[in-house]
This record gives C-alpha cells, sequence and structure tokens, in this order.
C-alpha cells in the first residue's frame, strides 16, 4: 500500500499579504474600462483621420505610386473656383437649414410641451422622418416635385403659380434641398429641444406667473436662457452634420447642371471616386474639417464659455 | 442511464459537423476551384442565359472550375476592379471595364505574350481599331474588347401617328421638324415633349451624337480639341434653341438613365437617343401603356448639308475584359483561357444572341446575325464608329468639362462660342 502524504494538508496554510483597497481616483484603475472604447475611437476615427491627413501630401491615384507634392493639393483646391462654388452653396445650405430646424424645432417643442390633443401620435409622425433612409426621401421628394407630374407642381399650377424649375435653377435647387435636409433633421433638433424643456423646473415659471410676467417675458427670460445650452448642442450639432450635406444633393440634381448646385462633399465626391485623386480629395475633406467647426465657433465659443462659467 | 446534458465542448463539435456537412451538401464545395469574375448582371447574363445559351459552361466543366460572378452597378464595377487591381494580391480573376485611362489600364497584365503563345481565334484586326487602341497602355495591350454599346434615336410611333406623322425624318432639319409638331399639350392638360434624354453626365448620352450629324465633336482620337469649332458650336446652338422653344424638359439634365425611359414609357416625349438595346425594355408590357410601340430611327440624321457626303460617325462605347497584374503566373494561364473561349467567334455571337453587342466585325458575316437584336446598328458601329473622348489619363475631367459648357450653353447662361471656348481653353492643360 502506498501512502500518500498531502504536505499542503497537513503544513500551515500560507498568509496572502495584506490587499490594499484600491483608490476609485487612481487613473489606473480606469484604464482598462477606457481602454476598449480608446482602441475603437482611435481605429475608426483617429487611425483613418491620420492617413487621409498623410495622403493630402501626396498625388496619389490607381495605377500611380504616391509622390510627395507637400502643400500642392490644398493649392490645387483652394484655387479651383469649383470649390469655392461648391463651399458657398454649403454655407448657404447649411445657414438656411440649421436655423430653420431651430425655429421649428423649439416651436414644436414648445408646442407639444404645452399639450396637443393626441400628442403621441403626433410625436411619432414628427419623429417619424428620421426613420427614413435619405435616398427614400429623396426619391419620394423628386416624385412629389416632379415639374410634370408631381402633385406640388399640380398644387401650384392650380394656384395659378408657374411650375418649379430646381432641375435647371440654382436658387430652386438649393431651397429644394434645404427643404427635403429640414423635413429628414427636424426631428434631431425637435427632440433635443423637447427633453430641455421636460427638464425644466416648474417652480420657476410659478414665480414668474406670480411676478405678474407675460407668456413672452417668460419665454424670453426663463424659457430661453435656460435652454440656451440644449439649443447650443443642437446647433454645434447640427452645423457640423449638416456640412457634411451630400445624400440629398446628389440624387436631387448631381450638382449639376454645369456644377451650379455642387456642396463641398459632392466637390470632394467627385475628386475621389469620378476622378481618383486620392490626394485632392483628401485635401478637400481636411478643409472640411476645418472649415465646418470654424463656420461653428460663434456658438462653439459660447457654449464653452457657459461651461467654464458653469464649472 | 446515459447522460444527455449539453457541455460546451460538445455543442462546439455538434455546430462544426452541422456546418462541414453543409458545405460538402453545397454545389460550390463539390468543385474545388472557383474562378471570380467582378462585372454587371448584363455581362452575367449574356454570358449563361439566352437564345446563344451558356457559353462558359464547358469551360466550366473542362477546368473543374466554377464561375463566381460579383456583379455590380456601373460605377461599382470600375471602382471595385481597380481597387482589386491596386492590392497585393487579387480575388479576381478577371474584371469587365468600361472606363479605363492609359494610367488605370497600367494595373492590367499586358496580353500580348498571351496572344504570342496561345492566340485567339481569327486576330485583333477582327476588332475596331478604336476600341483596341483605347486598351494599351505604355504601349502594350491589357485587355479586350467584349461588349460595344449602339446609340440609337429611339421613338414612339403611336404618339408620332397621333400627331400625324407618317414619314420618318431622314436629315437633321426634318428631324427638328418633327420634333416640333411633337411638343404639344394633350387634351387632358398633360405635356407631350418631342425629345428627353439623359444628359446629365457624359458627352456620349445626346451632345457628342448631336455634333456629329454636323460632322463635328469635342475631342477627336488624337486629342485634338474640336468643340469650338463649326459642327459643334452649330450643334448646341440648336439645341439652345430647341431647349429654349421647350422641345426637351428641364429634367434633361438631372433625370436618371432610368427615369428617361420611365419618361418615354408614360408617353411624356416622343424621341429620346438611348442604347437600342433599350427599346426591349420599353416594349416590355409591364412597363407602361406604350410598350410595343417603340421603335429605332433607322439612321441618324445628318444636316442637309452633309448627308449621303459624310457618313454618320456612330458613337461607339465599349466594355472590355482584363485580367490584374497582381495575381500568381498559374492563375493568369487559367484567365487566359478563359478570355479566350469569351471572345472566340462563336461565343461572341451565342452572347450576342443573348443580348450583347458584339465587338467582332465578323459577326455580321456570321449566318446566325440576322436573329442578333438589333444587329444592323451594332453592324454601323463595328464600321463607322469612333469613341468620344480617347483614355487619355484626364479623359474623364474632359468630358465633365465639355459636359457641363454644353449645359452652360444650352441654359443659356453663356454664349455658344464663349462656352465653347473657354472650355478648350481650361481643357489644353489636361490632354
Amino acid at each position: 500500500m502506498t501512502v500518500v502524504t498531502d504536505d499542503a494538508a497537513t503544513s500551515p496554510a500560507p498568509v496572502p499579504p495584506a490587499r490594499r483597497p484600491r483608490d476609485p481616483r487612481d487613473p489606473r484603475f480606469a484604464w482598462p474600462f477606457v481602454l476598449p472604447v480608446q482602441i475603437l475611437v482611435g481605429a475608426a476615427i483617429f487611425l483613418p483621420a491620420l492617413y487621409v491627413f498623410w495622403l493630402s501630401f501626396y498625388e496619389s491615384s490607381y495605377g500611380l505610386d504616391p509622390i510627395f507634392v507637400g502643400l500642392r493639393n490644398y493649392r490645387v483646391v483652394l484655387a479651383d473656383p469649383y470649390f469655392w462654388n461648391a463651399l458657398r452653396n454649403t454655407v448657404i445650405v447649411v445657414a438656411i437649414v440649421v436655423h430653420v430646424e431651430l425655429v421649428l424645432g423649439l416651436g414644436l417643442a414648445l408646442l407639444f410641451y404645452s399639450g396637443l390633443p393626441f400628442s403621441r401620435f403626433l410625436l411619432a409622425a414628427v419623429l417619424a422622418p428620421y426613420a427614413v433612409s435619405e435616398v427614400g426621401a429623396a426619391v419620394m421628394w423628386r416624385y412629389m416635385l416632379d415639374p410634370g407630374i408631381g402633385p406640388i407642381s399640380h398644387i401650384l399650377s392650380s394656384l395659378g403659380i408657374p411650375p418649379l424649375q430646381w432641375n435647371v435653377t440654382t436658387w430652386q435647387a438649393l431651397g429644394v434641398v434645404s427643404l427635403m435636409s429640414i423635413w429628414l433633421h427636424l426631428p434631431f433638433t425637435f427632440i433635443i429641444l423637447y427633453a430641455a424643456r421636460l427638464g425644466l423646473p416648474g417652480e420657476l415659471y410659478e414665480a414668474a406667473r406670480i411676478d405678474g410676467a407675460t407668456p413672452w417675458q417668460m419665454f424670453r427670460r426663463v424659457t430661453l436662457p435656460l435652454m440656451m445650452p440644449a439649443i447650443l448642442v443642437a446647433l454645434v450639432f447640427r452645423y457640423i452634420f449638416a456640412f457634411r450635406l451630400f445624400t440629398e444633393v446628389w440624387l436631387l440634381t448631381m450638382g449639376g447642371p454645369a456644377r451650379s448646385t455642387e456642396v463641398v462633399a459632392v466637390y470632394l465626391y467627385l475628386q475621389a471616386f469620378r476622378y481618383y485623386e486620392f490626394g485632392v480629395a483628401s485635401a478637400t475633406a481636411w478643409l472640411m474639417a476645418i472649415v465646418a467647426p470654424l463656420i461653428a465657433a460663434f456658438y462653439l465659443r459660447r457654449m464653452y464659455r457657459g461651461i467654464v462659467a458653469n464649472a | 442511464m446515459t447522460d444527455f446534458s449539453m457541455t460546451r465542448r460538445g455543442a462546439l463539435t455538434g455546430l462544426g459537423g452541422i456546418a462541414a456537412a453543409g458545405f460538402a451538401g453545397s454545389p460550390a464545395f463539390a468543385q474545388s476551384k472557383t474562378f471570380t469574375i467582378i462585372g454587371h448582371d448584363a455581362h452575367r447574363s449574356a454570358a449563361t442565359t439566352g437564345v446563344g445559351g451558356n457559353v462558359i459552361e464547358g469551360w466550366e466543366k473542362a477546368n473543374d472550375t466554377r464561375v463566381n460572378w460579383i456583379t455590380l452597378d456601373v460605377p461599382g464595377i470600375t471602382d471595385r476592379v481597380l481597387r482589386e487591381a491596386s492590392l497585393g494580391s487579387s480575388a479576381m480573376d478577371m474584371g469587365y471595364i468600361v472606363y479605363m485611362t492609359e494610367r488605370t489600364l497600367s494595373l492590367m497584365e499586358p496580353i500580348e505574350p498571351f496572344l504570342k503563345s496561345d492566340p485567339i481565334e481569327g486576330d485583333l484586326s477582327d476588332f475596331p481599331p478604336s476600341l483596341v487602341d483605347q486598351l494599351k497602355s505604355g504601349g502594350t495591350l491589357r485587355g479586350l474588347p467584349i461588349r460595344i454599346t449602339a446609340m440609337g434615336i429611339v421613338y414612339n410611333e403611336q404618339l408620332l401617328q397621333e400627331r400625324g406623322i407618317t414619314t420618318l425624318p431622314k436629315t437633321m432639319e426634318e428631324f427638328v421638324e418633327v420634333l416640333r409638331k411633337c411638343t404639344y399639350t394633350k387634351p387632358d392638360g398633360s405635356k407631350v415633349t418631342g425629345l428627353m434624354f439623359f444628359g446629365a453626365q457624359n458627352l456620349s448620352d445626346i451632345y457628342s451624337n448631336f455634333a456629329r450629324s454636323f460632322n463635328g465633336d469635342y475631342i477627336l482620337a488624337d486629342s485634338k480639341l474640336v468643340a469650338n469649332e463649326e459642327g459643334n458650336i452649330k450643334s448646341l446652338e440648336l439645341l439652345a434653341q430647341l431647349y429654349k422653344d421647350g422641345v426637351f424638359p428641364p429634367e434633361s439634365f438631372t433625370a436618371t438613365a432610368q427615369e428617361v425611359l420611365n419618361y418615354m414609357s408614360q408617353g411624356r416625349a416622343v424621341f429620346t437617343v438611348t442604347s437600342a438595346a433599350n427599346v426591349e425594355r420599353l416594349n416590355n408590357p409591364t412597363t407602361g401603356n406604350y410598350a410595343g410601340k417603340f421603335k429605332v430611327l433607322p439612321d441618324w440624321p445628318m444636316a442637309a448639308a452633309f448627308a449621303g457626303k459624310v457618313p454618320y460617325s456612330p458613337l461607339l462605347q465599349s466594355w472590355s475584359i482584363v485580367m490584374p497584374k497582381n495575381i500568381s503566373a498559374e492563375r493568369k494561364k487559367v484567365t487566359w483561357s478563359f478570355i479566350k473561349n469569351l471572345v472566340s467567334k462563336d461565343s461572341i455571337t451565342r452572347q450576342a444572341l443573348n443580348g450583347n453587342g458584339p465587338p467582332r466585325i465578323s459577326t455580321i458575316k456570321d449566318p446566325r446575325a440576322a436573329n442578333i437584336p438589333y444587329m444592323e446598328y451594332f453592324a454601323k458601329g463595328l464600321q463607322h464608329g469612333r469613341v468620344h473622348v480617347p483614355h487619355i489619363v484626364n479623359a474623364v475631367r474632359i468630358n465633365d468639362l465639355f459636359v457641363q459648357a454644353s449645359q452652360a450653353a444650352i441654359l443659356g447662361r453663356e454664349p455658344v462660342k464663349k462656352a465653347m471656348d473657354d472650355a478648350v481653353a481650361r481643357a489644353k492643360p489636361l490632354v
């Protein structure tokens, strides 16, 4: 018979070193939780952005090894009258779209807060366009605005208004693009402002009423200042998103005729996927990335000052 | 008692077994090799389905290989083929390509060594020289034409008869007169225009065709810029006048190719310029009230000054087949055997019977040619056709520049001559 001696069972158990409790404020404690997101953001946004930045200094196309050209691609873009035309169109459309959305979104948010019959149904109706794909929306609007058979054209002609010429008239085409963009993205602005309005404390309005404030004074002195952070967030996000405007223009006019309705994203698309000028397209992309926050700078600055003041 | 409780290892083994059984049972697994082609569904259909039968079936059996078709839309094909050819190695064995420049062709394998060691049936002189020249890069041939497009003037015969027009126009002047007669308002208030076209993007869709009626053009095969010469100026002045008179609608500048066909099938226009093959689609009974009423004008009308003196030169466009450089020598041999099979005289005729525009001149004399739809248009293209822009590096930019200038001129934003002079000046550095 073999006797197996279990030393571990007979000898006294070692005493583990006393663990120091982790300090949740220690940055090392947060690393494992933050790292996956950082890796994801780095891989999906930061690295491609860096690659595009690198590419913007090269002449690059299919069948051509990249050639370093310094700032030439930026000079090419900035000297191209079509780029400036596209930038002007973009700024016009973005300014219209963002501000009209803000006014309508704020109006709707206040209207919904004040109480509406069938509010759930109406809320779903207001949010519905956000669930529609941009391509589907473009097809629908194209049909509705068709100069020959579109229902809107019929209504206009029955009112004695001449038919729409958005296919060939630049301002009409940009107007249609703006209309479609507002229709598609209004729910985004609305939902931010509606949530902000729901969060305002009722006591302030009660106090204002006791002080004899009129509805306009309550809106001007209570609602608007308290909703300003949400308004700024909506404005900044929409400015930056709207600057990437592409689908609406591409599917309505393809930037034509004679490139008169082109926006910057369409200009970029043509450089990259029609002319295969990847360096010029990359330079355009970086110019877009610089110009969009510049245009939104006024609102960004106000937002920053608000954050600092409340810190 | 047997324990049927599930373990992780057991579950994974079971799933693996089911997956393996599934693969083993599928036809894909039955053949050990695949041959990947990137092209359009029309290419797949022409090679495999129709009166001409399956052209590649015999090759698949002989080589124990299954052809894997990746079909995309036209811009998607160009992008994917070029992207595949730019990689270190490619999953694509053969690609169909329509817009190639000298630079992008450099990504493709030169085929002259294959032509020497294992020649195709007939020789290269059986293909229109302008199409073969378009496939050269660095002086060497990188592909072969496989499909040509024949553009024609398609009309709605019923609407023409309703307007009391019984004689088809033979000259451009007669054509313009007919277009004006066909621009009217129906009793129900709906408007009909004489002409509708897809004029958003390519010179080949309308602008070059009209220019050639006046013996004009935008750019010649030797890259000479002629857009501001008399023929093209007259053509654009005519188009500008027709637009002013409402003979074609503003939608012509923004409509997609499909929307133009919809416009025609709804009876909203009488004439359009499109590939003759689209007549089949318009005459499909499911497409509209005028199915079966669409025909093609027998000849493109030349301006009276040139009619009978200068033959009309149809716009010749072609799809080509290429093999990427970045595949192994072994795969290149297989690809060449496939290409050789696909461009044989018999295969080209059979594909034409399946709806493909034949790129071989000898197809005209094939006894089966009488059964090929629109063969008379393809024959004119093969004999007299020429491309609209040579395959220089900036071909697409030059195309776009002239399209934009032509649109501006037709819309009256600029005088025709000035628009073309400016466009030529801007195109010069790109040539």
